[in-house]
């Protein structure tokens, strides 16, 4: 029963968004033309052509093995991170929970990999529709509160869940402290691996953006700024929160399952930790809250950064340094720091087009 | 038989009179400036840990590790709200994602020093040894963390209640705009109030922690959870809601640990099942104002 009901809404919004490509799609050589004359297109198709690019760079066995894969989790979270912004910045109902989507859809996937020796890719979408699923569970209440009191409370479920799946002997049926090890990696190759999740970022991403852009998103926007005129205009707010929340939770959750094979296992504090959704929110905040291109370049600075502190020896003091960033972010820069760089340099685009 | 129902009350009381101040702490900071503090839970969980840092400095002076500890959590309070908070106020997204960064990089720093052992600092306790009833043992300390905790909450809703400051408070509480036509530094009372509300966490921690072991930094959100289950049984921004809410929770609490078989691993769940029955049948708490939601 519940099945066809998700399947339901998410047909709902596919069909919106096959509304606004049909035209991209159908005068497609003009509209990529103009498209990357622009500076935002520009950017893009040289950030993807690097992407591209970058698992070719060396076949030495250190840089496949350990380099490439770092781009991988930076793609990974980049997932994450854009369904973050998607619920916070984009429809205003703040969430310290993606955790939550995170740590199910990473250990149902687990459990029917190891104990039900389900193939892979059904897995995957079993525990993404597991994590859809339990984010009715969390939005119903969570439609009680509102703002800060949304805020708080996704913390509280979060923390709860870690608990319950790490003290007590409930954990015990739930697989312990432990947690389940010894999944298979998405692909024998990490260059595959790599390009797996390279498209399906790719698909994360012009998904939320069109969603952004549609009709939809365009209530979400007015839910967030303006929750009673929303009412007052006659949107139903509940039904299209409970929608918000389950598309972050598709995203965040196809991010958790990804993660779990990476890490070919799961255990509580890893992948149900608060520190989930700290990466979730500093990524996406670095990036410029409801910037969904953020997210992505939140992420890869992220990973950069973490890989330079570990190189430097400062392994422990990672996490310390993440927090004071959020902290400086909040504080100073509220549209994060990249998208004003990126302003800066498309002046200077303009500049040099000699416009 | 009988010494589980006086562990049940004595736990339950113990519990609630803890939290009480926590929950106490965090309401009265919403309240007055509609400020979510995510961080006020690290800041019991850092008086427990300073606490120990401090004793293996000094050595012997409990008197003043103690005063240290509390000073410094008060001052970080302080300057949480005049550097982070404040300049943040009029978007609530901006003070939750501050604070909960300054949380977590609490967390994280004491991660640093002391890491996720456990530590048993049953030798800083204020007052040692324990008394006999009825053939079941209390430890000393908790029987002062009771008194304490029962006395500061009177001694406070009489300042709240009688004294100008107290006064003044809830002036800007019930409507910051007036209060500073009237004169009242409204700025300066919201620095008070979360000064005040930082203390009252430290109390909770120097006074707990030493008794009842630090488990680790976690335990900064994990009492973020039980205030936040307090203030939503309770009513946020109602003080009485939040000391009847605390002993509530407290006691359903040891009574989940006493008499339900598995409770131990139940206890975990309580504050959950509390905020979703509450949210489901009464959002506003039992004290609260429906507005408030």
């Amino acid at each position: 029963m519940q099945s066809t009901k998700i399947k339901e809404i998410s047909y709902e919004s596919k069909k919106i968004k096959k509304g606004t490509i049909k035209y991209k799609i159908n005068n497609f050589p003009d509209y990529l033309k103009s498209w990357v004359k622009t500076f935002s297109g520009a950017l893009t198709l040289f950030c993807l052509i690097i992407l591209i690019v970058i698992p070719f760079l060396s076949t030495e066995q250190s840089y496949v093995e350990f380099f490439l894969p770092h781009f991988t989790l930076a793609m990974i979270f980049a997932i994450l991170a854009a369904s973050w912004d998607l619920l916070t910045g984009i429809s205003g109902q703040i969430s310290f929970g993606q955790s939550i989507f995170f740590g199910i859809a990473g250990y149902l996937c687990a459990y029917l990999i190891d104990y039900q020796g389900f193939p892979i890719w059904l897995s995957i979408i079993i525990g993404t529709a597991g994590a859809v699923f339990f984010s009715l569970i969390i939005g119903i209440p969570a439609l009680r509160l509102k703002g800060p009191y949304l805020a708080l409370g996704t913390l509280v479920f979060s923390i709860i869940l870690l608990k319950l799946f790490l003290l007590g002997s409930l954990s015990e049926w739930l697989f312990g402290s432990e947690g389940i090890s010894g999944l298979p990696k998405m692909s024998e190759s990490s260059v595959l691996t790599y390009f797996i999740v390279f498209i399906t970022m790719i698909i994360t991403f012009i998904a939320i953006i069109q969603i952004s852009k549609s009709k939809l998103g365009t209530i979400f926007k007015s839910i967030r700024d303006d929750e009673t005129g929303s009412e007052a205009s006659g949107i139903n707010t509940t039904k299209y929160k409970i929608i918000a929340f389950m598309l972050s939770g598709v995203f965040a959750g196809i991010a958790g399952t990804y993660y779990a094979l990476y890490n070919t296992a799961v255990n509580p504090t890893g992948n149900f930790g608060v520190t989930i959704s700290f990466f979730a929110i500093l990524m996406a905040s670095l990036g410029g809250l409801a910037t969904i291109t953020g997210s992505a370049m939140g992420a890869f600075f992220f990973i950069f950064v973490e890989y330079i502190l570990i190189e430097l020896g400062a392994a422990d003091y990672v996490q310390l340094i993440f927090a004071l960033t959020l902290i400086l972010v909040v504080r100073f820069a509220d549209r994060g720091i990249l998208k004003p760089t990126l302003e800066r340099l498309k002046d200077l685009w303009d500049v040099l087009l000699g416009k | 038989m009988a010494g589980e129902i006086i562990n049940f009350l004595f736990t339950g009381t113990l519990s609630g009179a803890y939290i009480s101040l926590i929950a106490l702490g965090y309401s009265l900071v919403y309240g007055v400036g509609h400020i979510m503090n995510l961080s006020h839970g690290s800041f019991f969980m850092l008086t427990g840990y300073l606490l120990l840092w401090f004793m293996n400095f000094f050595y012997d002076f409990l008197w003043l590790s103690v005063l240290l500890s509390i000073v410094i959590v008060t001052t970080i309070g302080g300057l949480a709200y005049i550097l982070l908070i404040k300049p943040l106020q009029e978007t609530s997204v901006g003070v939750v994602l501050i604070t909960f960064g300054l949380a977590f990089g609490i967390e994280q720093y004491v991660l640093i020093i002391s890491g996720t052992d456990s530590f048993a600092i049953n030798s800083y306790l204020l007052v040692q040894g324990y008394t006999e009833i009825f053939g079941y043992r209390m430890i000393n300390q908790f029987i002062l963390l009771i008194v304490t905790s029962l006395l500061i909450v009177s001694t406070f809703a009489l300042f709240i209640n009688k004294s100008k400051l107290g006064k003044s408070i809830r002036a800007v509480s019930q409507d910051r705009e007036a209060a500073t036509l009237m004169g009242i530094n409204s700025n300066r009372i919201l620095l008070y109030t979360v000064m005040i509300s930082a203390f009252l966490a430290s109390i909770a921690g120097f006074l707990y922690l030493p008794a009842a072991a630090l488990s680790g930094p976690s335990m900064g959100f994990s009492s973020l959870t039980s205030a936040f289950a307090v203030v939503i049984l309770g009513g946020m921004g109602s003080l009485i809601g939040s000391v009847v809410g605390s002993y509530i929770v407290g006691f359903v609490t040891s009574y989940t640990i006493n008499f339900i078989p598995n409770g131990p691993s139940w206890a975990h769940l309580i504050p959950i099942i509390i905020i979703i029955m509450m949210l489901l049948i009464r959002p506003q708490g039992l004290f609260g104002k429906k507005e408030l939601m």
